[in-house]
């Protein structure tokens, strides 16, 4: 059996390379036009290079969206954009509009075309559809049951990646003008306001339709033995911090499966770390029965902030047993922490001494932003993109 | 140009209108009144016009097979063209071999020529445009492809579909009396939204109906070969008036006074970045 692919968003460079060296096998990722995250960061054709080499050099691939639904006025200047990234060497392009999905087979054997969730395939005969077409795998819609996803397999023998974790959306995906109305902000080509989220007035309380985050822990073993190809983690515009934590609980929990080592510890204390990162409340939505009450919110945004995320480990100077890092909420010493790194590991810790950059024994970090020292003495190897979190 | 119309229930006053548009009761979504297979062929008796069947709703795999058994029912009844959204009711047709013409009806996603152009060499004779674009966009979109489009001329538009229980769990949440519609408005643009809910879940409507009457003469002039109007939550007694003027091609200016002038996206541009990147 394959091992299931774990697909991780990468909002700009340094987040693709977070999320691949924390355990994605593969990223998606944006460019300047024709995506759906138009007020992301996103990647100029250099940085898709630099990006597609990075990962390349892994042994990982990238998935580029181009997944918007296009008006008239986009059509200009598609077909030579999709030349310049294949050209930076992406592996795949995710696709909604299909009379993209010709250009691509036609002219790039070696590209495959993925059909994005924007399409909303919920079905068996719409799935067999793009097979006809030469799409090479299918996002399905965020609706489906676990029966449903595996009645799609069996029948179609395509390709299937589905949504794991993070933001719902309320609607239909392609199926929602909700922003285009309310804010005149085109939600089918990247412009999205999240007007689900927003509260509305009526005669009584006030109406809110908001759903909970995905959370999909719990059912990764169900998942694998379904025949899904892919796993999706939701998120191009989420920190580095919420991407390292998330793409390093579904690695352990994917390995820890196939290792035939998964057990009620591992599972726990992953969902509790993938818990401490979340700042909305998560539940299964659709998989295990139809998205209900218990899976939306009714008292407006809640949104929680999170302030775990301590700092990130420039390097580690082993002589000295000081970590350098950049540091993103306050800490003290005494403090009980965690320092997590790219290939697993996670060390508990007291922090006992602290400097600042100029070496100056401090107490309390409370400049964000600014560089610390913290001492700690291990062995365990610390890499680039180490993470601090609170305990 | 030929006009079609979404009748709220009773045809009669619209024998001699071009065409009819009949949501199919549970295969479609998104309108108030819906029509069995049984009320069609009944109309199919006393109607000579064009007659389309809407089958847009989103199917799963259990509606699979009574969805390729009503495709053939419908085979049968001469109609001039069936509305989808679902890809699965392409495949169907092809799968079957049936000879019905099919109109994309992909909603807000209808939006530009070369999507028209490839849905047309799939075998699909006719688009309904999105309401998102402007009317540029529906002239040029006229002018570069093979496809027949079809414009929303009047009626509620539609904004949003979930398969949610939207209003059944928010009345649970709350406590409230069991209902499946509701009136809410937008805090800031003060603009209402009608939220209906079905069997298939949650249709948004926005809460003015849509007047799209000032774009008749440019559409006429250019042959744009169909227009719709949807009666649907407008009173009878002025829909006929309205639907009388656009027939007559005489004093569009009344139909503002009766229905209002919500243009929606006619005449204006959604965005969709809000900040430079970088």
């Amino acid at each position: 059996m394959d091992k299931i692919e774990l697909l991780a968003p990468a909002g700009d460079l340094e987040r693709l390379k977070v999320t691949l060296l924390y355990g994605a096998d593969a990223v998606y990722l944006g460019g300047e036009k024709y995506g759906l995250r138009a007020n992301a960061v996103n990647f100029t054709i250099d940085e898709l290079k630099e990006g597609c080499t990075f990962a390349h050099k892994l042994g990982k691939k990238v998935f580029f969206t181009l997944n918007i639904v296009f008006h008239n006025s986009d059509m200009e200047e598609v077909y030579s954009y999709i030349d310049l990234v294949v050209e930076a060497g992406v592996d795949a392009f995710i696709v909604s509009d299909p009379f993209i999905i010709s250009y691509i087979k036609n002219n790039y054997k070696n590209v495959e075309v993925h059909l994005s969730t924007q399409n909303s395939t919920t079905n068996y005969k719409t799935a067999t559809y793009f097979k006809n077409e030469g799409v090479d795998r299918i996002v399905l819609a965020r609706e489906l049951s676990k029966d449903e996803i595996k009645e799609i397999i069996d029948k179609t023998g395509m390709d299937i990646e589905i949504f794991i974790h993070g933001a719902m959306c309320t609607c239909f995906s392609g199926r929602c003008a909700l922003s285009n109305y309310v804010t005149n902000r085109d939600a089918n080509r990247g412009g999205c306001s999240q007007v689900c989220r927003f509260n509305f007035k009526t005669s009584n309380d006030d109406f809110t339709m908001a759903s909970k985050d995905l959370n999909m822990a719990e059912c990764i073993p169900e998942i694998i033995e379904m025949g899904v190809k892919s796993l999706k983690i939701e998120g191009r515009m989420r920190s580095i911090y919420y991407l390292a934590t998330v793409v390093s609980s579904y690695r352990k929990i994917i390995d820890a499966y196939y290792e035939k080592v998964l057990n009620s510890d591992i599972m726990n204390r992953e969902k509790f770390v993938l818990s401490r990162v979340a700042n909305r409340e998560t539940t299964t939505q659709f998989f295990n029965k139809k998205a209900d009450h218990r899976d939306q919110y009714y008292t407006g945004r809640q949104e929680l902030s999170n302030q775990d995320y301590l700092g990130q480990v420039i390097f580690y100077d082993k002589e000295n047993s000081l970590i350098k890092i950049y540091e993103r909420n306050h800490f003290s010493v005494g403090d009980e922490v965690e320092l997590f790194t790219p290939k697993g590991d996670v060390i508990s810790f007291t922090i006992t001494k602290l400097y600042d950059e100029e070496m100056n024994s401090k107490e309390r970090a409370r400049h964000p932003d600014s560089i610390y020292f913290i001492y700690l003495d291990t062995n365990i190897e610390i890499y680039e993109y180490s993470m601090i979190r609170k305990v | 140009m030929k006009i079609l119309v979404k009748p709220s229930l009773d045809i009669d006053d619209y024998l001699d209108i071009d065409g009819l548009i009949l949501p199919l009761d549970k295969y479609s979504v998104d309108y108030d009144t819906y029509f069995s297979i049984e009320d069609i062929k009944s109309i199919r008796e006393k109607y000579n016009g064009e007659i389309f069947v809407v089958l847009n709703r989103m199917f799963f795999n259990s509606d699979i097979d009574s969805l390729s058994d009503v495709l053939k029912e419908l085979e049968k009844l001469n109609l001039t063209g069936i509305f989808f959204y679902d890809l699965a009711v392409l495949q169907l047709r092809k799968e079957l071999d049936l000879k019905t013409d099919l109109v994309w009806n992909a909603t807000h996603m209808v939006t530009n020529y070369n999507t028209c152009n490839y849905y047309f060499e799939k075998g699909v004779k006719y688009a309904l445009l999105a309401n998102e674009i402007t009317l540029d966009e529906v002239l040029e979109i006229k002018e570069k492809s093979m496809i027949t489009p079809m414009f929303n001329l009047i009626g509620y538009p539609v904004v949003a579909n979930s398969y949610r229980n939207l209003i059944t769990n928010y009345n649970k949440m709350h406590n409230l009396e069991v209902s499946n519609n509701l009136v809410v408005e937008e805090f800031v643009t003060k603009d209402k939204y009608i939220i209906e809910e079905s069997l298939f879940g949650t249709t948004f409507k926005y809460g003015k109906v849509l007047n799209n009457s000032e774009a008749l003469n440019i559409l006429r002039k250019v042959d744009f070969p169909y227009v719709i109007l949807n009666e649907e939550k407008i009173e009878h007694k002025v829909f006929l008036e309205v639907l009388d003027i656009i027939k007559d091609n005489k004093n569009i200016e009344r139909i503002e006074e009766l229905i209002g002038n919500n243009t929606g996206f006619l005449n204006k541009q959604t965005i969709y970045k809000v900040k430079k990147n970088g």
